[in-house]
């Protein structure tokens, strides 16, 4: 297994005190916290941390660490504890949420025994809840899906041999939004000696799309669309969720300007609303013939489109 | 594995639905947190009394939010009222500003 180094994950020095090991603890908990970052790999920072402040907070354990990294000689692939090396010495009552089982990482394990990174034995204790987020397409969430999920598990059994992946097969109902939760009940972390398991948690999140932009129910599209069709109106194919609709573009329409498809956003009750944003696409001319009727339009035009800078 | 229970917390739809024991259950907290957590504003039950209180289901994700932070943070209540506050608006103003940027990519035609 690998070595961790928990002065490293914690960027504090070999000898930094007691009171330094606590502050880098709660500025990098502040900043890694998972409700609080967006940064992608925030939980396992965070997570990480935590079994760093585990170990450095308490000087039992950080004597018996500081030891054995003298052993292991810094960061390597294949550390194993040295023959001998007297599982859970420091084993002791920690002051995590007593109504929760916590999970440390292999390495912890080996060296301060899994009794007591599993929050003590012979206590009935549910299971931690854990919360993922999922990104779905909008068209998923117009439509409903089944999703396959694989959760990678740092859990072992009561063996201590590795969990396999879990694979759970999640539907996604009609008409979930960003920001919603799927709860998928018992399927959190394992409870201990006959205690409920945690929950599941799906914190749905939208992937960017090709075309909408979302906003609550409502979506957004930019539409191009030729100079003359908004000066004369036409009547133009555009795409929604549930496949193209004809869309009347009122004569004299401004570049811009936004105009509402009722109900073509998201599903719901009510549904959303489809806002069209007219944007205005200038062709490229390159023949005698069409620049004689870009010519014909600007000789015959009267039209001042700097008017507003002259007052 | 087929998941066999399947519970979406639907935000916007029905009234509010949740008793304070509910949430307890869903959060695993302790009332007095919840109760708290409703005298600082972070929660707004309806009904006046404690027994009639009825939470609608953004409280539960916002109370779980509430509960890892106090407990992880070390934060206080008052701190803990204004980073939830905080942390909605950062989170209207990011995705305002991801709608916005997306609109701008494509007027501009730079994608």
């Amino acid at each position: 297994m690998r070595f961790i180094d928990y002065y490293q994950v914690m960027g504090v020095a070999e000898n930094a005190s007691a009171d330094e090991v606590k502050k880098a603890y709660r500025r990098l908990a502040r900043k890694y916290h998972p409700d609080v970052s967006k940064e992608k790999d925030a939980e396992n920072k965070f997570k990480a941390l935590g079994e760093a402040y585990e170990v450095l907070k308490d000087s039992t354990k950080r004597a018996e660490y500081d030891e054995l990294r003298r052993y292991g000689a810094g960061p390597t692939e294949d550390f194993t504890p040295p023959p001998g090396w007297a599982r859970g010495r420091a084993a002791g009552a920690s002051d995590h949420a007593p109504h929760e089982a916590r999970e440390f990482s292999d390495f912890f394990e080996a060296i301060f025994g899994r009794e007591h990174a599993a929050g003590g034995g012979g206590f009935a204790m549910a299971g931690r809840d854990v919360h993922h987020r999922l990104s779905i397409t909008l068209e998923e969430a117009q439509h409903g899906a089944t999703r396959t999920l694989t959760l990678q598990a740092d859990e072992r059994n009561a063996q201590g041999v590795p969990v396999a992946p879990k694979i759970l097969k999640v539907t996604v109902p009609k008409g979930i939004r960003a920001g919603q939760e799927i709860r998928l009940k018992g399927q959190g972390h394992p409870g201990l000696n006959g205690a409920p398991n945690g929950d599941l948690y799906l914190e749905i999140a939208f992937a960017p799309h090709r075309l909408f932009t979302v906003e609550g129910r409502d979506l957004s599209l930019v539409l191009p669309t030729a100079p003359w069709e908004l000066v004369l109106g036409a009547v133009v194919t555009a795409p929604t969720l549930d496949g193209a609709v004809k869309l009347t573009i009122p004569p004299n329409s401004k570049a811009l300007q936004k105009l509402r498809i009722a109900g073509k956003g998201l599903n719901g009750d009510p549904p959303g609303d489809l806002y069209v944003i007219l944007q205005v696409v200038v062709p490229t001319v390159s023949t005698d013939h069409d620049r004689a009727l870009f010519r014909a339009l600007a000789d015959g035009l009267q039209f001042n489109p700097r008017a507003a800078l002259e007052a | 594995m087929v998941s066999d229970e399947l519970i979406v917390f639907d935000f916007e739809q029905g009234p509010p639905a949740y008793t304070l024991e509910e949430v307890c259950a869903l959060c695993r907290i302790q009332p007095e947190i919840i109760i708290e957590l409703v005298d600082f504003g972070v929660l707004n039950p309806a009904g006046a009394a404690v027994t009639e209180w009825r939470f609608p289901a953004q409280s539960i994700l916002r109370t779980r939010r509430a509960a890892r932070l106090r407990h992880d943070l070390e934060l206080n209540l008052p701190g803990l009222a204004l980073a939830l506050d905080l942390l909605d608006d950062i989170e209207t103003l990011r995705h305002e500003v991801e709608v916005l940027r997306a609109q701008l990519e494509r007027l501009t035609g730079e994608r």
